[in-house]
């Protein structure tokens, strides 16, 4: 197990430099001129000259990746070519928010995608495990940013309950309906997946002992089998961790939620390279982190998982 | 050839048929997605005006006789605009697949073939790029490359053959110690011959598997890019791209961003509803994939 463990923290070091140089290499390979994002069309050739040798920008390119690693590794992301506010200091205030929403929406998921996946597989091939399961693909195969539209439509738009978008002072209010939009797909998923743990280990031997025994049925399920339910809910966060950032880069969109991927998104539409360059490589950053976390909390949890 | 193995493969492939006929959910998907294809072959006889025809006394006008499904900002037919983007989410679909399905078998094959380096220094790749959360690497690399519907296949190409090249490579190196790759190998086939004309054919089912789920990813995927305005661009009637622009005018015009979505969530449904049932089909054991 301690090997195991070992390598995988290995493991992260070349994936880590990796991430470092796709990132370079897709911001090198970036058409048109940063400098001109920054000074505008009517620049003189004096002040893009010198920009440009700040930038290091006519350096050859080993020597601005050497640069671009250094300065990564000091935790230094670069300045937003258009606000000059440091991209680690805006990500540093913005992905508190993402976490927020994005912990809602794990709560969501748990709370009706075991709920649901559980009572799936107790009635399983009757009408609810159905409905339930038709439901659930169809929550899958819904894009994420439509679904988030249709509840701002209804909810907010039409009936008034929620506001529209924002974050407002921060109340349950703001966080309600993007935490559902996030949630729901994550949640179908989980469903799908308890569901088919549960069937498994509704057959297993020591819940047929634990009936022998004469326990209640309730009893059963929630004390003997929900126990085993906690290694399907890390393997779907895991499994879909990309998946749910994925999603709150859309769901921050549509309800305009000031986190990370509302964020990333502004600086596309301005060409920001310099901030778009940063998310996505603190995204894969803390990505990596997540799936180490999940990776090791699995071999906590079952003993039985080795590497391959 | 040997008469007795072909003789196997039919009866798998017939056995996974009827399966897949009994099959209610995965059988309604498949007239999902063959209702999608005709109705993106024949689209010009199906739209009642052209895509792209403007008509600014008919802007954001409630779905009504003229226009079924209302029109947009532009006065264009929502209708037809929708039964347009069919092309551009089967072309999505196809292309993307066909991308990354070469790569990935490629790349498996020769890491589950030959192992050792080979497979270590693939896999790592593989591992670098599944630890980028995909929509954010295809963001990346759509920003560097620039936005178009051509960029969208490229990127979403690029990115989505992981999957693809781990499970290629796992079959490969379950079916490189079958007997009769040994036996091809003992009579002198090369490894490029043995790779592709003996192990590959046997590998079809997962590789079927991962085209039709693929499909649905990539649709979602490219709808996702046009959504935040990096994939296909005005006037190309992209869904992701008409639900972005109807956005605006949630509150006026609601069927704007409504329909396109809808035709998603149908066409995404089919294709998975389909791949699920051929997984069930053809390989009971692969479940999650």
């Amino acid at each position: 197990m301690f090997q195991y463990i070992l390598y995988r923290l290995c493991l992260v070091f070349p994936v880590l430099l990796g991430v470092m140089l796709i990132t370079f290499f897709l911001m090198y390979i970036v058409p048109g001129d940063p400098v001109l994002t920054m000074l505008g069309q009517h620049a003189s050739d004096e002040s893009i000259a010198r920009i440009r040798a700040q930038l290091r920008l006519d350096d050859p390119w080993y020597s601005q990746l050497a640069n671009y690693l250094l300065r990564t590794l000091r935790g230094d992301l670069g300045r937003s070519y258009i606000t000059h506010i440091p991209v680690r200091d805006a990500l540093l205030q913005k992905l508190p928010n993402t976490v927020r929403l994005a912990l809602a929406a794990i709560v969501v998921a748990i709370i009706m995608g075991v709920t649901i996946g559980i009572i799936s597989a107790i009635y399983q091939n009757s009408w609810i495990d159905y409905v339930a399961m038709t439901f659930a693909l169809l929550f899958i195969s819904t894009p994420v940013f439509w679904f988030g539209m249709l509840l701002v439509f209804f909810f907010a738009m039409r009936l008034g309950w929620f506001p529209i978008s924002g974050m407002g002072d921060g109340g349950w209010q703001y966080l309600f309906l993007p935490a559902i939009t996030l949630g729901s797909r994550f949640a179908a998923f989980l469903a799908r997946y308890t569901r088919s743990v549960m069937l498994e280990i509704i057959r297993d031997d020591y819940i047929r002992t634990a009936r022998a025994k004469g326990v209640k049925e309730s009893m059963v399920v929630l004390k003997h089998a929900l126990k085993n339910v906690m290694i399907p809910v890390i393997t779907v966060i895991g499994l879909n961790l990309a998946s749910l950032l994925n999603g709150s880069v859309l769901t921050e969109s549509i309800f305009a939620w000031p986190g990370f991927g509302r964020y990333m998104v502004a600086a596309i539409q301005k060409r920001d390279f310099q901030v778009i360059a940063g998310s996505v490589l603190v995204g894969a950053v803390i990505f990596i982190f997540f799936n180490l976390i999940v990776d090791l909390l699995y071999v906590a949890l079952d003993p039985r998982i080795k590497y391959e | 050839m040997n008469p007795g193995r072909g003789k196997k493969r039919e009866g798998f492939w017939a056995d996974a048929g009827k399966r897949l006929k009994r099959n209610k959910a995965a059988m309604l998907g498949l007239m999902m997605v063959i209702l999608f294809i005709l109705v993106a072959m024949l689209a010009p006889l199906l739209a009642p005006y052209q895509p792209e025809q403007i008509d600014l006394f008919s802007v954001l006008t409630p779905p009504s006789r003229e226009h079924w499904l209302g029109t947009d900002y532009y006065g264009r037919d929502l209708l037809s605009r929708i039964i347009y983007g069919t092309r551009i989410s089967l072309a999505v679909g196809l292309t993307v697949q066909l991308i990354s399905l070469t790569i990935g078998t490629l790349l498996g094959s020769l890491a589950g073939y030959y192992g050792g380096k080979v497979d270590l220094v693939i896999m790592r790749i593989v591992d670098i790029v599944l630890s980028f959360p995909s929509l954010l690497l295809i963001i990346a690399i759509m920003v560097a490359l620039g936005p178009s519907i051509f960029n969208v296949f490229l990127a979403l190409g690029l990115v989505s053959w992981t999957r693809t090249a781990r499970i290629m490579r796992s079959e490969f190196i379950v079916t490189r110690e079958r007997d009769y790759v040994k036996a091809a190998r003992a009579i002198g086939n090369n490894h490029f011959r043995i790779m592709f004309k003996h192990i590959l054919p046997n590998c079809l089912a997962p590789l079927i598997i991962i085209f039709t789920m693929g499909i649905a990813n990539a649709i979602m995927m490219e709808a996702s890019l046009s959504f935040l305005g990096l994939g296909a661009q005005e006037p190309t009637p992209s869904w992701g791209s008409i639900i972005n622009n109807g956005l605006q005018y949630l509150r006026t015009a609601p069927w704007y961003s409504l329909f396109p979505g809808l035709a998603i969530a149908y066409t995404v449904l089919g294709f998975n509803l389909l791949g699920d049932g051929l997984r069930d089909a053809l390989d009971p054991k692969m479940k999650d994939v």
